[in-house]
């Protein structure tokens, strides 16, 4: 049951593309046979990422986890009713509404409450689960024993941003001392743990999931009581969001929830607690919580590992040469040509000297939304993720590099380039011979530094679902709760792959310098150095 | 520095400047001039160099001797004014870099490539430019390598090495590519004297051996004693030019007279 305020400045370029969009998509969706539905799989129990496919988990696509949970439960019923084969996809919790309506996926069920602002972007189903608005707080709390919402007074609280509980039940509480909203469920939970705040405010099953993965949490439900939260149903229904105008799917759906009660979708959502991956608890201790982190899902930290340094190595490989044309381009000396090769290569200038700033001058976050869900959106192009996660890495290396690489040519000394010319070389062969191997020298530093950067940043490729090293850990801890103790293994697993590969980038720095000694030769082979002659033709 | 007295008669031998029967021109340069923006370098250039001549350009400093020598092998583009190679005058269209194959350059701050060793700065250009195989180059390289005296430390890297073994290196890595002029930008003014004398030394052998030569240089001693032709510069003219005798024993024009008594006085 979250809101999504943050996803309006995302939303808002999106549908400024509407109106460029070609024909509205009339079909279901289903054409294929697949139901296609997104969701974090990192918000339990309505949806989580586990390595195995037990308890009837649902493999994610293009991964090798499995999801479970509330949603996925639901998902299977739909996809047996409508007599199709389903499929999930793990997206971003922001990237949840641009995937439906770009028609990427068929359906988000994802604990979306349905809100007035979302039904401008998608339309909803029927709910699929009534949420009540909770507070959690902790035992040795102060509020611990509080009856009702008049007892919370001067509590300092907070709650996940872009939600109904941030932005309309806290301000309930009376005298209220409101923090920065956190960023995502575990997080908020993080804040409550370590006595940043007293409460938090979240819905029911979030609150009974948190039970499981803090024990010394106090669930404060005051359901039934005058003295309680005031929203209106509109906030607690849960529903599945489909594409605008997808009435078929919309209905197929209908037909399906029609026939259960409420009663029926808590004892669903019972069932998903139930078999929530931290259904037994974590263990106390912080080291203890590490190893077990490690012992259930250290295969899901190596493999997003494996494949951060992956996009980060290929990125950076691409991302080198297209920075290296960039750089040699903007490096012709325009002077020597003329005419319609002048224009051509002023334009060409022009068109980098764009590209470069335009990349470099906005966040890849945002480039990789939009080249993701925009391709799908105005042209019909249904990019495939790794596509679109190369394209973006390399893309934006190369809008750096292209700097580095030209004042890499700058900084080699004009005398350099004049000794070649002198010799008879032609401007190709100057710069292939005597200037940009010593330009790449000078900037294998840059590349190094380009690498690092790209192991961390390909953590912002969690947005369009790339199951990288940061997505791991936004899946590990939407199943278990257990932020700290993973974020510290994903510090050690970060620090580990930079540093190696730093120590490797030195050594192919010290590789290219070569020896720093030389051995003298006195067999020549030569042959006997004759008196100068002048060439035969004169 | 030690002066041998036969450089001197060699000069005589060959006979006083365009007086010989036989000069063929190499390079004439007619009318050159040369503008960087509103300055203006070059004048109204006009010279002529001979097979085998040893022409030497002295003058003060910013008198546009080294534009002068760049021009001659395009480096800079003159402004008005030909050049003519073996008679043909060098035209916008004509293949510059085989121009330039015959005409080397040796510069003042070397300029070895200092991404590859003494034998490959010596055999890149016969390679890639005259694309001689590589057993060829090899043999070429280590030929005039040996010439200037630093075939040993053909393994070396630039930076490894003295200026004096640079600078050697780098007329070795220019003869490489048998040119039939060779231009020479100042050669030894980045150097420490006592590495002056290694690098005249070659040059000195060239001239004896016939190459046709021209140099800037502040060396008056060499260019007496080595050139058979002098030209003195100020202020973007040629002042004046004759024998290294009539330049340096008897100069006609003011400001030479100037110029060489401050090198006497020195």
């Amino acid at each position: 049951m979250k809101q999504m305020r943050r996803f309006a400045a995302l939303c808002s370029v999106l549908l400024a593309m509407v109106w460029l969009a070609p024909a509205s998509y009339a079909a279901s969706g289903l054409e294929d046979g697949v139901l296609t539905v997104a969701m974090e799989c990192a918000y339990a129990p309505y949806n989580w990422t586990q390595p195995t496919d037990e308890n009837g988990a649902v493999p994610i696509r293009e991964s090798n986890d499995f999801a479970g949970g509330y949603d996925v439960l639901m998902a299977k019923r739909i996809a047996e009713h409508l007599g199709v084969e389903l499929e999930i996809v793990r997206l971003d919790w922001d990237s949840l509404v641009p995937a439906v309506q770009s028609g990427t996926v068929d359906c988000v069920i994802a604990g979306q409450s349905i809100t007035s602002e979302r039904l401008e972007s998608v339309d909803f189903t029927a709910p699929y689960f009534y949420a009540s608005i909770v507070a959690l707080t902790r035992q040795d709390s102060p509020y611990a024993m509080a009856q009702g919402l008049s007892q919370l007074e001067g509590a300092t609280a907070t709650s996940q941003l872009g939600t109904i509980w941030y932005d309309v039940a806290i301000p309930q509480i009376p005298g209220v001392n409101i923090l920065t909203a956190q960023e995502s469920a575990p997080a908020m939970l993080m804040a409550l743990e370590t006595g940043r705040v007293n409460l938090v405010v979240t819905d029911i099953p979030t609150a009974k999931a948190a039970l499981q993965a803090y024990p010394d949490f106090v669930l404060l439900d005051f359901t039934g009581q005058e003295d309680n939260f005031q929203v209106s149903s509109e906030d607690v229904n849960i529903g599945i969001s489909v594409q605008k105008g997808n009435t078929q799917l919309k209905e197929g759906i209908n037909s399906l929830l029609e026939t259960m009660t409420e009663e029926d979708f808590n004892a669903l959502m019972d069932q998903a607690i139930a078999v929530q991956p931290l259904s037994d608890g974590l263990p106390e201790g912080f080291g203890a919580q590490i190893v077990y982190l490690l012992q259930n899902y250290g295969d899901s930290y190596l493999k997003g590992a494996g494949l951060t340094v992956l996009i980060a190595v290929v990125c950076t490989f691409f991302g080198c040469i297209i920075g290296l044309l960039c750089g040699i381009v903007q490096t012709i000396p325009a002077a020597t040509t003329k005419g319609v090769k002048k224009v051509g290569l002023l334009l060409v200038r022009g068109l980098m000297r764009l590209y470069v700033e335009v990349f470099r001058g906005t966040p890849m976050i945002l480039q990789a939304v939009l080249i993701f869900y925009g391709a799908a959106y105005v042209f019909g192009i249904n990019l495939n993720m790794w596509t679109a996660a190369l394209i973006i890495v390399s893309v934006n290396t190369g809008a750096y590099m292209a700097e580095s690489v030209r004042g890499g040519i700058l900084s080699i000394p004009a005398g350099q380039t004049e000794a070649a010319k002198a010799i008879g070389m032609t401007h190709l062969q100057t710069m292939l011979y005597v200037v940009l191997p010593q330009a790449l020298r000078n900037i294998m530093p840059q590349v190094g530094n380009n690498l690092v950067i790209n192991i961390k940043d390909t953590s912002v490729l969690f947005i369009i679902g790339v199951a990288e090293l940061f997505s791991v850990h936004k899946g590990v801890v939407g199943a278990t709760y257990a932020y700290f103790p993973s974020a510290v293994i994903e510090m050690a697993i970060y620090l580990v792959m930079t540093l190696v590969s730093s120590a490797l980038l030195r050594w192919m720095e010290r590789k290219m310098d070569g020896s720093s000694d030389y051995a003298l030769v006195n067999q020549t082979g030569g042959l006997n150095a004759p008196p100068y002659h002048k060439p035969a033709e004169q | 520095m030690h002066r041998p007295t036969t450089s001197r008669q060699s000069n005589k031998e060959r006979g006083v400047y365009r007086m010989s029967n036989q000069a063929t021109p190499i390079v004439q340069v007619r009318h050159l001039s040369k503008r960087f923006g509103q300055r203006t370098i070059l004048k109204d250039i006009n010279f002529t160099v001979n097979q085998g001549d040893v022409t030497t350009i002295i003058g003060p400093s910013g008198s546009g001797k080294s534009t002068l020598l760049r021009c001659l092998n395009l480096l800079e583009t003159p402004t008005g004014g030909e050049i003519a190679f073996h008679g043909k005058v060098l035209q916008e269209g004509d293949n510059i870099p085989a121009y330039r194959t015959k005409v080397g350059m040796v510069f003042q701050s070397f300029n070895l490539f200092s991404n590859m060793t003494v034998l490959q700065n010596c055999m890149v250009g016969q390679q890639k430019v005259l694309k001689r195989p590589a057993e060829q180059a090899k043999q070429v390289a280590l030929t005039y390598l040996e010439k200037v005296g630093m075939a040993q430390y053909q393994n070396a890297k630039p930076k490894q090495l003295s200026g004096g073994q640079q600078q050697r290196v780098a007329i070795a890595r220019a003869l490489a590519m048998q040119p039939e002029v060779l231009l020479f930008d100042e050669p030894t003014s980045a150097l420490d004297p006592e590495m002056v004398g290694e690098v005249l030394a070659v040059m000195r052998d060239l001239a004896k051996e016939g190459m046709t030569m021209i140099l800037v240089t502040h060396e008056m001693a060499f260019a007496r004693d080595v050139s058979n032709h002098v030209v003195f510069m100020a202020d973007g003219l040629i002042c004046e030019e004759g024998t290294p005798s009539q330049i340096f024993e008897t100069p006609q024009n003011q400001r030479t007279q100037e110029f060489l008594a401050r090198y006497r006085n020195g």
